[in-house]
């Protein structure tokens, strides 16, 4: 009877495997504009036509990149961070520190990408204060050499508040004494981050790490909403979003499934991984 | 109200393929109104015969049996706990800390929907007789870990269960208060004259509330019947310590003179038995052999202090020094080391003794445990019963002598 | 000879965190005095710099996104609502239980859980359009909650495990039925962790962009976060409205941050390094 309590649960996780096993269907079919009705199947046609797609391949590397860059950066501040917190003395001004960095996690990436649009506007933004200091500019989001940039930047912005409570929770998780008898022995801070509390961070670091990657894999609206669709800051989910629209419905499936094979190779080990963890209460 | 019967239960636990066989083959009977004890080390596997009791787990093989009806059977639970009328206190208690004590022990009333009214008149009625009817109010957080107790004995009496089922209840209680709480049980026992079972590995509990118990080893029954037998007359090592303190010596086996075998301890003594007083006949000669002794049974005076010298009941063991004397309840506990030998054997004494002093080490011989290599015992205690125990005046007579 | 050392220290400590929380807030900082801008302010002053008060862009720009702020207010707390219940029903079926097949349930969860959900634009706008629930609340709420219902239940299953064994074995020898102990036991034991699924579920509702995105076509099925494509400021746009569009936006999560901070830190940590901490 128990298993009543799962059935609701159970209804609605058989629609997103409904959804993935249709896009792996219409994948293989030729879904589009051109024919509405009665798709011809046409074996990996699509998948090869999308991966000869420049604006695919771009966006697919962009997006590589940017969870590249966006892990890296993210967890070192998240490291920096959680350590500067961590040897607070004052267990107030540790919980308000740790808000402060993560509080950008609770605002709408498109309120962030409307006020990072802003910030970056070449005359009245953030370079209002390198032309007072006759410094040099910053093009921001008008140049597409930098563009690209400006939006990892906010994403790090965002998401190195989220890795410092990892990196922090971890910390906490080391015996005081253990630190307390450092101290006894002198260790300076640093050692103290690299020889004690580090090595008991692995976990954090997968965490932080599988997270960040999650939510940069599905990135869409920061860039969608600061540049529209644009060819030099497209995402892999702006790219099936802009076949969609386009009407290139089995392109939009090709993508949807290359990502749930990315997001798949991440989160099946991750959730074997974490399976043992989040149900520890026996 | 009801009588509990099992029958070659055995449980067996599979983790990643690996047989775990928990329980082996218990079979035991208590009858309706009975307190009922059983008592092991832990991981011997106590708890879980206890849960399959409660209908928590399924036997793997065997039935259980409430009255006629078999509750369990071969791995299938055919009543579940809900429908058994079980009161259940768990060692940890378990109360719902989000409700006050009234709500705690109103909670099986609510789950079987009775009227408030109702409710109300049982929940004030076994608080008046726990003592708790203060504390009602108030929820498990905000009261004391005996005041706690009691609360989940109310609870688990509440439903008038025609069962109460006890897991190491005292345990998690300050050692002032467990007596008080071990009376508490035992008088609400015998008033609704319930068929109640308890678990634990400290024999106080058990001496104090069964009547009969069951000691189990490795999932196994060791020993079974009256819980002073377990104590005076133990079927095997294990059993003899886990209902009480005891302290062994090693010692050989040799043929003595006519019908009698001679147990030689170190160098010094020599204890005689009559064939008659043991169970099997002793093969062959320099068996290894253990003589258990309980602390009560055995005295400690002066080195060279001849006063039980040619006692009916006093042997000398051996002489040695006081490693440590402490105390405990009225009691001092001393512990002794024999000169030649390697294990310290614990005394208890009526007055302390200073630490390194010398002693003799005398023991009452009808007291006097036999077991093999393989600790089980060797006695035949149908004929050496009749001379257990001396009185403790006399005990006391003869040490005021020294 | 230590102490001045070790003053100097303990300001460089504190100076590098005031300095990287004072980045931290520089958007905070600009909603602020930006989103109280006048018209005159806005084309003297540079975004950084604040001048005088005024509250016509929050009032302009408040009454512009009221629908919208009452359908995301409408949209994330059923979603939060219904995830929250259902996942904490299936929680307890995880308690409950330790076999493998609820093992491999709980794993297939826990991967949708983290399954990016633009993945299934084409056929829930197919499945939508054929019910006739495009562009309505039920459509909306229904693919919401296939979204983060897996995290509910991930959540609310963590949360759960943390409760101990003997209290539900307690309950159940007290022959309460399963729904009695899930109702009255289980559930107002894990209150404090529905309270973390619900606020993790109400701001990611809130906050998400592409589902309404998608799903929504008429201007007064547009959410807050929708409503915002038209404040990114084109050429002549001023930016006092931009940001006090974002900072009426973000009002609401932002308030539940800061006024149940806890609870969220405590939902993340949880999906995290599970119900320990």
């Amino acid at each position: 009877m128990t298993f009543l309590f799962v059935v609701p649960t159970l209804f609605f996780a058989a629609f997103l495997i409904y959804f993935i096993i249709w896009n792996l269907y219409y994948s293989f079919l030729d879904y589009s504009i051109l024919h509405a009705h009665n798709p011809p199947f046409v074996g990996f046609g699509t998948y090869s036509s999308v991966l000869g797609d420049p604006l695919f391949v771009t966006a697919f590397g962009r997006t590589m990149l940017w969870v590249v860059v966006c892990l890296a950066v993210t967890n070192a501040l998240g490291i920096l961070i959680a350590s500067l917190i961590f040897f607070l003395e004052n267990g107030k001004l540790k919980s308000v520190y740790n808000s402060l960095f993560l509080y950008p996690i609770s605002i709408s990436l498109a309120a962030s990408a409307v006020i990072w649009t802003w910030l970056y506007n070449p005359q009245e933004g953030i370079n209002s204060i390198f032309v007072a200091l006759h410094l040099p500019t910053f093009s921001g989001l008008s140049s597409p050499s930098t563009s690209e940039l400006s939006l990892i930047i906010v994403s790090i912005w965002i998401y190195s508040g989220l890795s410092a409570i990892f990196y922090y929770s971890s910390f906490q998780g080391v015996p005081s004494q253990v630190i307390e008898s450092a101290r006894a022995d002198a260790a300076k801070a640093h050692t103290i981050v690299f020889k004690i509390l580090l090595p008991e961070a692995k976990n954090a670091f997968i965490v932080a790490t599988v997270t960040i990657f999650l939510f940069v894999l599905r990135m869409f609206s920061l860039p969608y909403v600061a540049t529209g669709l644009d060819p030099f800051t497209m995402t892999l989910a702006e790219q099936m979003f802009n076949y969609f629209t386009t009407e290139f419905f089995s392109k939009a499936s090709v993508v949807s499934i290359i990502v749930v094979i990315i997001a798949a190779a991440v989160i099946v080990p991750y959730a074997l991984f974490g399976v043992k963890r989040w149900i520890s209460g026996d | 109200m009801v009588k509990i019967g099992l029958e070659n239960v055995t449980k067996i636990f599979t983790k990643k393929k690996l047989e775990n066989k928990v329980l082996d083959d218990i079979s035991f009977e208590v009858a309706d109104g009975n307190f009922f004890g059983i008592i092991g080390q832990s991981g011997a596997g106590k708890t879980t015969l206890l849960r399959i009791i409660a209908g928590l787990e399924g036997p793997t093989h065997g039935k259980v049996k409430f009255d006629n009806t078999v509750v369990a059977e071969e791995g299938k639970i055919k009543v579940p706990i809900e429908e058994r009328n079980i009161g259940m206190v768990f060692q940890t208690w378990a109360l719902y800390p989000h409700l006050t004590s009234y709500d705690n022990i109103a909670f099986p009333l609510r789950a079987k929907k009775m009227d408030e009214n109702d409710i109300e008149s049982t929940v004030l009625h076994l608080a008046k007789m726990l003592g708790i009817t203060e504390i009602l109010v108030r929820k498990p957080g905000r009261i004391s870990g005996g005041q706690q107790q009691r609360v989940a004995v109310a609870r688990a009496l509440s439903k008038s269960p025609s069962l109460l089922l006890l897991d190491e209840p005292f345990s998690n209680l300050d050692a002032t208060i467990k007596d008080n709480a071990r009376s508490l049980i035992r008088t609400v026992q015998k008033e609704l004259s319930i068929t109640a079972i308890i678990v634990s590995h400290d024999p106080a509990d058990i001496f104090s509330l069964a009547s009969d118990t069951l000691a189990i080893t490795d999932g196994r029954n060791a020993q079974m019947g009256r819980t002073s037998d377990l104590y005076h007359k133990p079927s095997n090592l294990t059993v003899a310590r886990s209902i009480g303190e005891m302290s062994v010596i090693q010692g050989l086996m040799t043929q003595g003179s006519g019908k009698d075998v001679e147990v030689k301890l170190g160098d010094r003594c020599k204890l005689g038995f009559r064939r008659d007083e043991l169970i099997a006949i002793v093969p062959e000669n320099n068996t290894e052999v253990r003589v258990g002794f309980r602390p009560e049974s055995l005295e400690v005076l002066e080195e060279n202090n001849t006063a039980l010298k040619g006692s009916d009941y006093w042997v000398l063991i051996g002489n040695g020094f006081v490693k440590i004397c402490s105390y405990s309840a009225g009691i001092f506990r001393v512990l002794i080391r024999l000169d030649g030998l390697d294990d310290d054997i614990a005394v208890s004494s009526d007055v302390s003794i200073d630490t390194d002093s010398r002693i003799s080490l005398y023991a009452k011989r009808d007291d006097l445990k036999l077991f093999d290599s393989n600790g089980n015992s060797m006695l035949n205690y149908s004929m050496s019963l009749g001379k257990q125990g001396s009185s403790n005046d006399e005990r006391r007579r003869i040490y005021a002598s020294t | 000879m230590i102490r001045p050392l070790k003053i100097a220290k303990k300001t460089i400590h504190h100076a590098i965190l005031i300095i990287l929380a004072a980045l931290w807030l520089i958007p905070v900082y600009t909603m602020l005095i930006d989103g109280m801008k006048s018209a005159g302010g806005v084309l003297t002053t540079p975004i950084l710099q604040p001048t005088g008060l005024s509250f016509t862009p929050l009032i302009t720009v408040s009454s512009a996104l009221e629908l919208p702020i009452v359908n995301s207010l409408i949209l994330a707390i059923a979603t939060a609502t219904i995830s929250t219940f259902i996942g904490a029903l299936a929680a307890f079926y995880f308690y409950k239980g330790r076999s493998w097949t609820n093992n491999t349930v709980f794993v297939i969860i826990a991967i949708a859980t983290f399954i990016p959900y633009q993945i299934t634009l084409v056929p829930i706008t197919e499945i939508l359009s054929t019910l006739g629930l495009f562009n309505t609340y039920p459509g909306l709420i229904f693919t919401f909650v296939i979204f983060h219902l897996p995290g509910g239940a991930l959540l609310m299953t963590i949360f759960m495990s943390n409760l101990p064994k003997s209290i539900v074995e307690s309950a159940r020898a007290d022959g309460a039925s399963d729904w009695i102990v899930f109702s009255k036991v289980a559930f107002p034991l894990t209150l404090a962790g529905a309270v973390s699924t619900f606020i993790l579920t109400f701001v990611e509702v809130w906050n998400n962009f592409f589902i309404p995105l998608v799903l929504t076509s008429t201007p007064n099925m547009y959410t807050a976060s929708i409503s915002l494509l038209s404040y990114t400021g084109g050429y002549g746009t001023l930016y006092n409205d931009s940001f006090a569009a974002a900072l009426v936006a973000s009002l609401i999560p932002l308030l539940v941050f800061v006024l149940l901070g806890r609870y969220f830190m405590r939902g993340f940590l949880a999906l995290g390094s599970g119900s320990k901490g």
